[in-house]
């Protein structure tokens, strides 16, 4: 239960961070956020600047993403997030479509995407994990 | 499904309850209604009570910034327990007061739990909503729901306050309160906090407080949001301070001033509740709220009918009311999470500062030529501060949210660029616009070089790949996904 408590609020810090970057006038005052955390690369003191300081760890060959945990956190999207992610990658609709029921261009929408796609490609990687970890 | 999985799809309004459940406890403070009579019963007369004002008046404003830097910076439900804490320790040392010096105190500890919670909960509000829902389009919503709840805890304990006095005594109200905000101080610890203000990179608490004034003096469009809620609040302050001089002038019966009081406080949840229903951004709506604050500041001035008067003032705190939660909305826009709660208790010691001088002339004027020439001044707030609504509303260009900013993206290609090299770092920003075969050529080919070398990436591009083909899946399995509509953010 503890263990599920520290990552829902590790999850939830992460995407704190994601949305950092969705209003123009934060650049103002702050850097922006970065579509994966800034800490899981080197930085510039180390010997190679801006490359991965740990690969992401490979998941299990041969087998698809688990459509149950996918689900899961697809549900724990914020709503105008999930819902360019289910018009363009579950329905497959083109972006030209997606800019007049959402009104995002598609160059805004790739920025989404990106972000919504990270953002469960961590939580699917995680559950591959648990799953390692159990068996 | 297990336990984390099936704790982490929270909506909105089942994330904001233990918020609401807090406002409304801490709200029941059952002296408020019978505390003057429990002064004098101490030993207070005329010149004392104006020192406790004045005492209270110097805590509150010195304290309002430095409480929301705290909450910014450390945790805004602490600071709202914080201040929890204050008003129970207020009430007990009022209650157990036999003399002006311990009630002063009380006052004192009072204003530090104005201070906290003053500015700290709309900040809350705001980010939650943000954060649930990825836009600020319901903050208006919610916030008004919660001046509603807590404009009925007024309402209530106003009524129970005096009764409860009438049937055991004065100095029992102050210990009643005390286990109610202990209560509420466990809706709030139950409330899970939104992270939207930690998401920005730490910075020393110098440079913090730095960006907290600079911000609020530097930047003109926040500094004229920061007047209008500033007088907004001045002149709804005036207007629950000084409203009930015209009932003594016009020597309206003593039975009328409790639901007299009642409507006004209940004007606070009603105007909450009511913009919900109004879009603020439409012009004509916003004229006719003008206008009408204007004609009823007006008659405060012409009219010695009591019905006319009291529907005046009433109306006047309904718009101010409505005005002054548009305006919060305008604040919140254009100020970062990071020093939210700071910038909006600004806007709480700016109107202390304007209002001391305004009460100061209010009253010599209504001193010298009575209180139906000072309404002029009213009249003359609301000018100032339908100017500034106008102006604010206009600049604003109708509250759109920006959508969208590809910062990182941006930067991403900048830096690509200038050291004609994509590293890893860059590289995940432009996965999208890969696949989308978006990018420029050569950015292609520098994406796909350095690909073939990096194994990290490519585990990444692989991964999201999978990510995308499992998503394509989930539109051909039994239980399909719906795209939420955008109106079904509840």
């Amino acid at each position: 239960m503890k263990i599920s408590i520290a990552r829902m609020i590790t999850n939830l810090a992460a995407r704190g961070r994601a949305f950092g970057n969705r209003f123009a006038w934060w650049s103002l005052w702050f850097p922006p956020a970065t579509t994966v955390d800034a800490d899981r690369f080197q930085s510039d003191g180390d010997a190679y600047p801006d490359h991965w300081k740990e690969f992401p760890r490979p998941w299990p060959v041969g087998q698809g993403v688990e459509s149950e945990a996918l689900r899961a956190a697809l549900a724990a999207l914020p709503d105008r997030w999930r819902r360019v992610v289910i018009l363009r990658d579950v329905e497959g609709r083109p972006a030209a479509q997606v800019s007049t029921a959402t009104g995002l261009s598609a160059e805004q929408q790739r920025d989404v995407l990106n972000r919504a796609r990270e953002l469960l490609r961590e939580d699917v990687g995680r559950a591959f994990e648990q799953h390692s970890g159990r068996s | 499904m297990t336990a984390a999985v099936a704790a982490r799809p929270r909506t909105l309004t089942r994330r904001l309850l233990p918020l609401q459940f807090g406002v409304a406890l801490q709200g029941l403070i059952l002296w408020v209604p019978i505390e003057k009579l429990f002064m004098t019963e101490i030993g207070f007369d005329a010149a004392s009570v104006g020192a406790m004002a004045a005492a209270y008046a110097a805590v509150v404003p010195l304290l309002e910034v430095p409480s929301g830097i705290l909450a910014d910076r450390w945790s805004r439900s602490w600071t709202l327990i914080f201040a929890c804490v204050a008003l129970v320790v207020s009430s007990l040392i009022g209650g157990l007061s036999h003399n002006v010096i311990t009630y002063v105190i009380a006052a004192m500890i009072l204003g530090i739990y104005f201070a906290c919670s003053s500015g700290t909960l709309d900040s809350v509000v705001y980010d939650t909503v943000v954060e649930e829902t990825g836009s600020n389009e319901l903050y208006e919503k919610w916030i008004g729901r919660i001046r509603a709840v807590e404009s009925a805890a007024f309402v209530l304990s106003a009524l129970a306050g005096g009764v409860l006095a009438q049937y055991t005594s004065e100095r029992f109200t102050y210990f009643a309160t005390v286990p109610l905000v202990g209560l509420a101080i466990i809706g709030f610890l139950r409330f899970n906090e939104p992270r939207l203000h930690k998401a920005a990179e730490r910075v020393s608490l110098r440079s913090h407080i730095a960006l907290t004034f600079r911000t609020m003096i530097a930047s003109r469009i926040v500094l004229r949001v920061l007047l209008l809620v500033a007088t907004a609040g001045l002149l709804s302050q005036a207007v629950f301070e000084f409203g009930p001089l015209w009932l003594v002038a016009v020597a309206a019966p003593a039975v009328l001033y409790g639901p007299y009081w009642a409507a006004l406080v209940s004007t606070l949840g009603v105007g909450g509740l009511l913009i919900a229903k109004l879009n603020l951004e439409r012009r004509l709506l916003l004229a006719i709220l003008i206008i009408l604050s204007l004609a009823t500041a007006l008659s405060l001035s012409w009219t010695r009918s009591l019905a006319v008067l009291v529907t005046a003032q009433v109306l006047l705190a309904l718009a101010l009311a409505i005005i002054g939660i548009h305006a919060s909305r305008l604040l919140h826009d254009a100020v970062p999470s990071a020093i939210r709660a700071g910038v909006s208790s600004g806007a709480g010691t700016l109107t202390w500062v304007l209002f001391l001088p305004f009460s100061l002339m209010f009253g010599w004027v209504a001193r010298e030529n009575g209180v139906y020439r000072s309404g002029f001044m009213l009249a003359g707030a609301v000018v100032v501060v339908g100017t500034l609504l106008i102006v604010n509303v206009r600049a604003s260009g109708g509250v759109a949210p920006v959508e969208v900013a590809a910062t990182a993206k941006e930067e991403a290609v900048e830096v690509a660029e200038a050291k004609q090299e994509l590293a890893c770092k860059q590289l995940v920003e432009l996965v999208a616009d890969y696949l989308d075969e978006a990018l420029t050529p050569e950015m292609r080919a520098r994406f796909e070089e350095h690909l073939a070398g990096c194994d990290g990436c490519s585990t990444y591009l692989r991964q999201t790949q999978q990510i995308i083909a499992g998503l394509r899946d989930l539109s051909a399995a039994p239980e399909k996904v719906e795209a939420p509509q955008p109106e079904s953010t509840e």
